[in-house]
């Protein structure tokens, strides 16, 4: 992985020192609340409904077994002794007092992390495939091209006040697992015909309060040319983004307002207007970067990989095998999913001791390394078949071997009105009340990969839009209700959900995914997707069963402008 | 208000004049639309003019003219509003602008990407302390990317550090 230098150290160092004097003039009343919110959010920084949050990037989602112990640290001593990873491979420390952040921020440049961006309405962290180099349909590694846009990005001048939030995935990938299509620029790498790396260019996805696909700007921009091009990209929104409304800033309004094909040729006017030259990545350059990224080499640590264990020695251990690991380019190897989605526990939360455990086992069994999944799990990209079944016995003694990724249970969720001040309803409860219903794993096994997305407001942290359920939370004349989509997908063949029909109350929320997973369950042939299912039979017979029950409540007049 | 540049304090010789206002003698400067309309009158006074831009004007509409202009103010409207940014690198690299690139209401903490952006003086928002913010401007800070600021970008100057490393190194072995 990406090491610094003294470049980036310095960089850090200077950035931490300069909040600190922030957060000084703050609290020394130099500052008001006003002047310093932009200031802070910058820094990753929010003020929520009981404290101060802080959002720690983890670029591209790949981190250390120390830097996952310093973030342990942290948990224990500035927080409550646990953290949460977000569904844009981040993590969050919901607990922090304003006088210790800038000390918690230093301790994250001692091994390399920072929060610079995770927030405001600049570029933020850049995201992509959490199997990037190890998955075996990958064109590229995308994460050079993460980390050179990583720099491109950090304290550009010129782009840290933009109109709204700006979001870039990246994925090298034959099959799409970032969400591409679902973020301001989505670069997919590709090679064109005379064998050049580059860059499929989408530009204008978001979720949110009005959720878009994004559209194709380009079918091939050269990779040494990718950082003029963003740049011509952002110089075109900056200028001429939404700041009248702040729910028609973000870039995906501007491309519906003049359409992509002007906005193309705005873009393209903007880049022959610019020095290419100063942006433009040398081969040597390019490679250096790539150096950091080499694959895990077999022969560095010769085993003597037999073949993988036999699931039918270990109760338990089958149903881990073919849930939570996955095929890894090499043989001898499986990636292997560390579950934050204990049906007991708030999805993607993870105390101290968990990840200091993780911390240990990375070291371990997977070279040092990890990665955080969009879908709010770890990810272990490096296990020999023969530690197998010694790796899943010490995560399932942490409660971080529940057989359940890609489930019902492995369900998306924000962290909702128990944390944010944003939240018109609460979701970790929702998340609770669902596994409370389905309890057994042969249950969920049997319904096979099924998303299951919450978010607390229609801001969509939790990615609402795109899951095969998706469960928004409303107010309603001070009251919690949820309004259910079905049929959305964030991966390839991106689909924004359909509404299943009123909104329905806390107490409902439960039986309403029981009675569609029922409808699935029986119409279902074969292992046929629920987005197959949902393509072929409509919202009908889903609506049917869910509203069966509710005539009586639901019937009844209701005010409606609170859900739709 | 007081008027920095990036290394000292400097005295305002300028005045902000409105549209209704009358021009009166010394330095002036007038919005973009004052400007257009009375271009020919303001070239006769013989005296510096200057132009102030709003974040939603085109700098291209003032291109034909920089040759004429000695000062360019950039009013931000808002601290959150980086319009300002984009216009500065514009009208530095685009358009080849050489005189003074001013910088209005301007705060402690956007100094430093101002200027990398190409602007040289700051009038600077009142309630603003002029020693910080001068320090602010003086105060080293390490870069990633290239602006209207000869900086060049990272991975370039990490393989120069390389090569002067090597290069170091061979020197050093050969006077040992
Ligand atoms: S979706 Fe809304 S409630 Fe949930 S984390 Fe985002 S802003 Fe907060």
């Amino acid at each position: 992985m990406y090491r610094y230098d003294h470049f980036d150290h310095s960089l850090v160092q200077e950035r931490v020192r300069e909040f600190r004097d922030q957060v000084r003039r703050r609290l020394a009343g130099e500052l008001s609340e006003d002047e310093f919110k932009p200031l802070r959010l910058r820094n990753g920084l929010y003020l929520q409904r009981h404290a101060y949050m802080l959002r720690v990037a983890i670029p591209y989602g790949l981190f250390s077994s120390r830097q996952l112990r310093a973030l342990a640290g942290i948990a224990r001593r500035y927080d409550r002794g646990f953290a949460h990873f977000t569904t844009r491979q981040n993590i969050q420390f919901n607990w922090p007092q304003l006088e210790a952040v800038p000390d918690i921020l230093e301790e994250l440049a001692a091994v390399e992390m920072h929060a610079i961006q995770t927030s405001g309405n600049c570029i933020r962290n850049i995201t992509s495939d959490h199997l990037a180099g190890v998955a075996a349909d990958e064109l590229e590694d995308p994460r050079p091209w993460c980390e050179i846009l990583r720099q491109w990005s950090t304290l550009h001048p010129e782009f840290y006040w933009l109109p709204r939030k700006f979001k870039i995935a990246v994925t090298g990938a034959a099959r799409d697992r970032t969400a591409l299509r679902f973020h301001d620029i989505g670069l997919r790498l590709v090679h064109n015909a005379d064998g050049v790396t580059g860059f499929e260019v989408w530009v204008g996805g978001g979720l949110g309060r009005a959720p878009a696909i994004a559209e194709r700007l380009r079918d091939f921009l050269p990779g040494t040319q990718l950082l003029s091009y963003v740049e011509a990209i952002l110089r075109v929104y900056n200028l001429h983004g939404r700041r009248d409304n702040l729910h028609k800033a973000r870039i995906k309004v501007l491309v519906q307002a003049m359409g992509v094909d002007r906005l193309r040729e705005q873009v393209e006017a903007a880049w022959q207007a610019m020095d290419h030259a100063a942006l433009a990545l040398d081969p040597a350059e390019l490679a250096a970067m790539q150096r950091h990224f080499t694959p895990v080499s077999p022969a560095r640590r010769p085993l003597p990989v037999g073949p993988p264990p036999d699931p039918r020695a270990h109760p338990g251990f089958a149903h881990w095998l073919r849930q939570n690991t996955r095929a890894h380019k090499d043989a001898d190897r499986r990636i292997v999913y560390v579950s934050l989605k204990h049906p007991g526990a708030p999805p993607g939360d993870i105390t101290a001791a968990q990840m200091e455990a993780v911390a240990d086992l990375a070291d371990r069994y997977s070279h040092g390394e990890l990665r955080a999944s969009h879908e709010q799990n770890l990810v272990l990209a490096h296990v020999a078949n023969r530690d197998l079944v010694p790796l899943w016995r010490a995560l399932d003694a942490q409660g971080l071997a529940t057989a359940n990724i890609g489930t019902v249970q492995d369900m998306i969720c924000c962290p909702g009105i128990d944390f944010c001040a944003l939240a018109n309803a609460a979701s970790i409860p929702v998340a609770r009340g669902i596994n409370q219903r389905f309890e057994h794993l042969d249950e969920l096994y049997r319904l096979g990969e099924v998303r299951i997305k919450i978010s607390g407001c229609m801001n969509a942290c939790g990615h609402h839009h795109v899951g095969d359920i998706g469960i928004l939370g409303v107010d309603k004349h001070g009251e919690q209700w949820y309004q259910v989509t079905l049929g959305g997908s964030a991966s390839d063949g991106s689909r924004i959900g359909t509404r299943l029909g009123p909104a329905l109350p806390a107490g409902a929320v439960a039986d309403a995914v029981a009675a569609v997973l029922e409808v699935f369950a029986e119409q279902r042939s074969g292992e046929e997707s629920f987005a197959s299912v949902f393509r072929r039979l409509g919202v009908k017979p889903f609506k049917e069963l869910v509203y069966a029950p509710h005539h009586e409540t639901l019937d009844t007049p209701q005010p409606v402008a609170a859900c739709s | 208000m007081h008027l920095i540049t990036r290394h000292s304090i400097r005295r305002n010789q300028w005045r902000h004049v409105a549209d209704e206002e009358a021009l009166g003698s010394g330095n002036v400067t007038v919005s973009l639309r004052r400007w257009r309309l009375q271009r020919e009158t303001l070239l006769a006074r013989f005296r510096p003019v200057g132009v102030r831009l709003q974040p939603d004007d085109a700098v291209a509409d003032i291109a034909a003219d920089l040759d004429r202009l000695d000062l360019l103010a950039l009013d931000f409207g808002s601290f959150a509003d980086g319009r300002g940014y984009s216009q500065a690198r514009q009208l530095r690299q685009q358009f080849g602008y050489r005189g003074e690139l001013r910088a209005l209401q301007a705060r402690r903490d956007q100094l430093q990407f101002l200027a990398r952006c190409g602007f040289d003086a700051f009038e600077l928002h009142p309630r603003e302390d002029t020693d910080a913010a001068l320090a602010v401007l003086k105060r080293s800070a390490t870069a990633y990317q290239p602006a209207a600021d000869g900086q060049s970008l990272v991975f370039r100057r990490r393989r120069h550090a390389q090569f002067e490393h090597v290069f170091n190194s061979i020197e050093g072995a050969r006077r040992r």
